[in-house]
């Protein structure tokens, strides 16, 4: 079996008194979309926030694309291939829709001391932008106002963002927070298409999008990972069933408000 | 454009005291231009921006002082000196932000003013006169019309610079870091570094302002680096429009327009400027220059 993609080995992050990550192992592989479920408070957003570098851990270490990127600050992780998008909605206001895609495109075109040439006739950033905007399906949208967008736009500018940076990996902070049944079904074919291009750590409540997408589920429960394998295997686990499905089986897509 | 031409063509009238005080405006512009870069495009509020003003004005008068009057020695020194001491300062301040970010970098600008203070050679609290920098022989500095058009030059390449820096990549990330720290950092941007780079370009700019205020008065005093000068650019830039670079000009014209008539007064014409100020800020987020459009919006 080869090296996974990303490679989290004992990995634990305690404030103070509080254990929010407790030696957590996680593998995420190429091409595969690996969601992270659980109950609130279990420590999915800990880990991704580990994962992505802007929490240090207490012990434990992050391998990814065969490298120790535990020491690594966030700017580097995007440089090696690791992109993010967040839960609350984090993107550039003040900047066209096209201009936040390529901010981030830009990132992986070089440096960006360059003080004089415009930016926006840098051929190379707008393809990469332009490319990231439809497939999401903004395309049409380029030139409107971030911060006037509505809040669906907002969620498929955020994967935009994350997908100009041509990662290998994306950690996906609950896209479809906020979301209508219409608008998660458009993400959620949106990510399917995706698995092609890269891998995706998907953290998610809604059970239906979890099971139709995820070829691997890991479960944490109380900062701990108590069961992985594929969506089968998951459903027909007694711990998971347990902690976790089993308090909200009977509503399948808890929303938020 | 309409009025920087009108005050391209203020030596036409034939006063040396109002081509005077229109050098006075250039040159404030450019400053408050350059804390435009910091406070608009970069979002780092910085209550110290005199600090690289004045040093650039005393590296000027300095150098004269020692006898060197050439300002191709006196330009590349005083940015220099400049952009040397915000890579210090902006280098420590930046470390934090906000509020921090503000008092941190008030307390470098006001021990450099106490140094200032305390340089006995360099005339401490009584300043220390300075004479005009020479530029080639055939041409005369100490006329006022020929230093006007020489600070004009001056003022339009800075402007010409800040313009397209705006809008390079360069530009495009620190506005970024601006709006979203934390999300310049995740897609890739080391935003430490960038803010830095940004903080050494104003203080450089401010300096060769400070150059060319020294230029002016022939005179340069611990004044200039102290936070009531650091406050005067930030109501210049507040007046004219933050996050509009050309805006500062009519900021500074205003102020300096404000000062000469209500000085003659009475001492405390800061008691009108604050209403005027405080209109400005409730009643036009763009300053001065976003009146301005919206008026020519609307014909």
């Amino acid at each position: 079996m080869s090296e996974p993609l990303l490679h989290v080995r004992n990995l634990s992050k305690r404030f103070g008194g509080l254990v929010a990550n407790d030696n957590i192992d996680l593998a995420v592989n190429l091409a595969e979309i690996h969601a992270l479920i659980g109950p609130n408070g279990a420590g999915k957003t800990t880990l991704i926030a580990q994962i992505a570098g802007e929490l240090s851990p207490t012990a434990g270490r992050i391998w990814f694309d065969g490298r120790d990127i535990t020491a690594f600050k966030p700017y580097q992780r995007a440089a090696v291939g690791l992109s993010r998008s967040f839960q609350v909605t984090s993107i550039f206001p003040s900047f066209s829709a096209f201009e936040n895609v390529a901010l981030a495109a830009q990132a992986r075109c070089g440096h960006s001391f360059r003080f004089w040439a415009p930016a926006h006739n840098a051929q190379e950033i707008n393809e990469l932008a332009g490319k990231a905007l439809r497939q999401v399906g903004l395309d049409e949208k380029g030139t409107a106002t971030a911060g006037d967008m509505s809040h669906g736009d907002h969620r498929l500018l955020e994967i935009a963002m994350a997908l100009a940076g041509q990662p290998k990996l994306i950690l996906m902070d609950e896209p479809t927070a906020g979301m209508g049944s219409t608008e998660t079904q458009h993400l959620v074919a949106l990510l399917a298409r995706l698995r092609a291009s890269c891998a995706i750590l998907l953290v998610e409540h809604d059970m239906d999008v979890v099971f139709s997408l995820a070829d691997r589920i890991t479960v944490l429960d109380n900062g701990r990972s108590i069961a992985s394998g594929t969506p089968h295997a998951i459903r027909s686990d007694e711990r998971v069933r347990g902690a976790y499905l089993g308090r909200e089986h009977a509503k399948l897509s808890p929303r938020y408000a | 454009m309409f009025v920087l031409l009108l005050v391209a063509a203020t030596p036409a009238l034939g006063q040396p005291y109002l081509t005077r005080f229109a050098t006075g405006v250039l040159i404030f512009g450019l400053v408050a231009m350059s804390l435009d870069l910091l406070v608009g495009y970069g979002g780092m509020v910085s209550f110290g921006h005199a600090a690289f003003f004045g040093l650039g004005a005393y590296a000027t008068a300095v150098l004269g002082f020692h006898g060197i009057h050439s300002a191709f020695v006196a330009i590349p020194v005083a940015i220099g000196i400049a952009a040397l001491a915000a890579f210090v300062i902006g280098g420590i301040s930046l470390r934090t932000s906000g509020v921090y970010f503000i008092m941190i970098t008030l307390a470098f600008a006001q021990m450099l003013f106490y140094i200032a203070h305390a340089l006995a050679i360099y005339g401490g609290d009584d300043g220390l006169k300075s004479a005009r920098n020479s530029l080639v022989a055939i041409i005369d500095l100490n006329q006022p019309t020929t230093f006007f058009f020489a600070v004009l030059l001056v003022f339009l390449a800075a402007f010409l610079f800040s313009f397209r820096l705006t809008k390079s990549r360069f530009g495009r990330v620190l506005q970024g870091i601006r709006d979203n720290p934390q999300r310049a950092e995740s897609i890739g941007y080391n935003t430490y570094r960038y803010q830095l780079v940004g903080f050494i370009i104003a203080g450089a700019l401010a300096g060769l302002g400070g150059m060319l205020h020294a230029n002016l008065n022939e005179y340069v005093s611990p004044d200039l680096l102290n936070w009531e000068q650091s406050g005067d650019l930030l109501i210049m830039l507040i007046l004219g429009g933050v996050g509009t670079l050309i805006g500062p000009v009519f900021g500074a014209a205003a102020y300096l327009f404000l000062q000469e008539i209500l000085s003659m007064y009475t001492r405390h014409w800061m008691l009108v400027l604050g209403p005027i100020l405080l209109l400005v800020v409730l009643f036009s987020s763009g300053g001065i220059y976003g009146l301005l459009g919206a008026k020519s919006r609307d014909e």
